[in-house]
C-alpha cells in the first residue's frame, strides 16, 4: 500500500488485486501504521482491486473505525466486482463512494 | 463421473489454500467459457463458504482437507464442498439478513456477511453432516444474457 497528501486529504493506494481473508488482519494493521494521526479525510483507492470478500470488507470497516469518530474513510475507483458486495452487504450506505480519486479529490476540496 | 463440465479437485484447509484453489477454478471456468459475472459471483460464494470452514471447521492447527466439486449445468453451477471439520450449526443455514448498516461507527459490524452472501447469491443450498464429513451443496444460477453489470473478460 502507498500513501500520498493533498491538504486536508490523504490517498491511500492498495497494491494488492484481493482483500481477502489471507491478508485481512495485515491490511487493518497496515493501514493503522498509514492514517494514524492523519489528516481529517482518507481515501481508499480501491482502484486495482479485483476481489474482495466479507473478511475484507470487515478489515475496510475495522480501517475505518480505528479511525475515530472525527474523521472520515473514504472509497474510490470499485472495480463492479468489488461494488457489488458493499451493495449486498449495505454497507454502501456507511461509506462515501467515489468514481475515481480525482472526483473524491475534487468533492473534499469543494 | 469427470467431464468436460465437471471439475474437481482437493486442497489445504488453510487461508492460502483457498486462494490457491479460487484462482485455479477462475481460470478452469474461463476456459469452459463461463461469462465473467457468473465466475465472480462462484468466486464470492466459495470464498465466503471456504473461508468459514478454515475459521470454523480447521481451527487453530487442526487443518484438513478440503474437495471441491464444480458442474457446469444448462441453467447454472452446482457446487459441493466437502471438509472433515466440525460441523456447522444451523442457525447459519436458514436465510438470513445481512447486519444492519444504521449504527454508530462503533457499533458497525466487521463480519457476519459470509453466510448472508452465501444466501444472496444461491438458489439452493442443501448441508448435511454424515461419517464426520460436511458436504454443502451450492446451485448459482447464471445470470441473464442481457445482465448490464460486466460482461466479457
Amino acid at each position: 500500500m502507498s500513501s500520498s497528501r493533498y491538504d486536508n486529504t490523504q490517498v491511500v493506494t492498495i497494491d494488492e488485486n484481493r482483500i481477502d481473508a489471507a491478508i485481512a488482519i495485515a491490511f487493518k494493521d497496515r493501514m493503522r501504521d498509514l492514517t494514524e494521526n492523519g489528516p481529517a479525510h482518507v481515501i481508499l483507492n480501491l482502484d486495482g482491486v479485483e476481489f474482495i470478500d466479507s473478511s475484507g470488507l470487515g478489515a475496510i470497516v475495522a480501517a475505518m473505525k480505528q479511525m475515530g469518530q472525527n474523521r472520515t474513510l473514504q472509497l474510490a475507483g470499485l472495480m463492479p466486482n468489488v461494488e457489488k458486495v458493499f451493495r449486498l452487504t449495505r454497507m454502501d450506505t456507511v461509506f462515501r463512494i467515489h468514481e475515481s480519486v480525482d472526483a473524491a479529490l475534487s468533492a473534499n476540496a469543494g | 463421473m469427470e467431464s468436460d463440465q465437471t471439475i474437481t479437485f482437493c486442497f489445504d484447509g488453510s487461508e492460502i489454500g483457498v486462494r490457491q484453489a479460487l484462482a485455479r477454478l477462475m481460470r478452469d471456468l474461463q476456459a469452459r467459457s463461463v461469462r465473467k459475472v457468473d465466475r465472480e459471483n462462484v468466486q464470492l460464494v466459495l470464498a465466503e463458504a471456504l473461508n468459514n470452514i478454515v475459521e470454523h471447521g480447521y481451527p487453530g492447527d487442526q487443518k484438513g482437507r478440503i474437495e471441491l466439486c464444480c458442474t457446469l449445468g444448462s441453467k447454472g453451477i452446482d457446487i459441493v464442498v466437502i471438509d472433515c471439520g466440525a460441523e456447522v450449526p444451523d442457525v447459519v443455514l436458514l436465510p438470513y439478513d445481512t447486519p444492519d448498516p444504521k449504527t454508530r461507527l462503533h457499533d458497525l459490524p466487521e463480519g457476519g456477511w459470509g453466510w448472508a452472501l452465501i444466501h444472496i447469491l444461491t438458489a439452493r443450498l442443501v448441508y448435511s453432516r454424515s461419517n464426520g464429513r460436511n458436504r454443502l451443496e451450492l446451485h448459482l444460477p447464471f445470470s441473464p444474457q442481457d445482465s448490464s453489470d460486466h460482461d466479457t473478460g
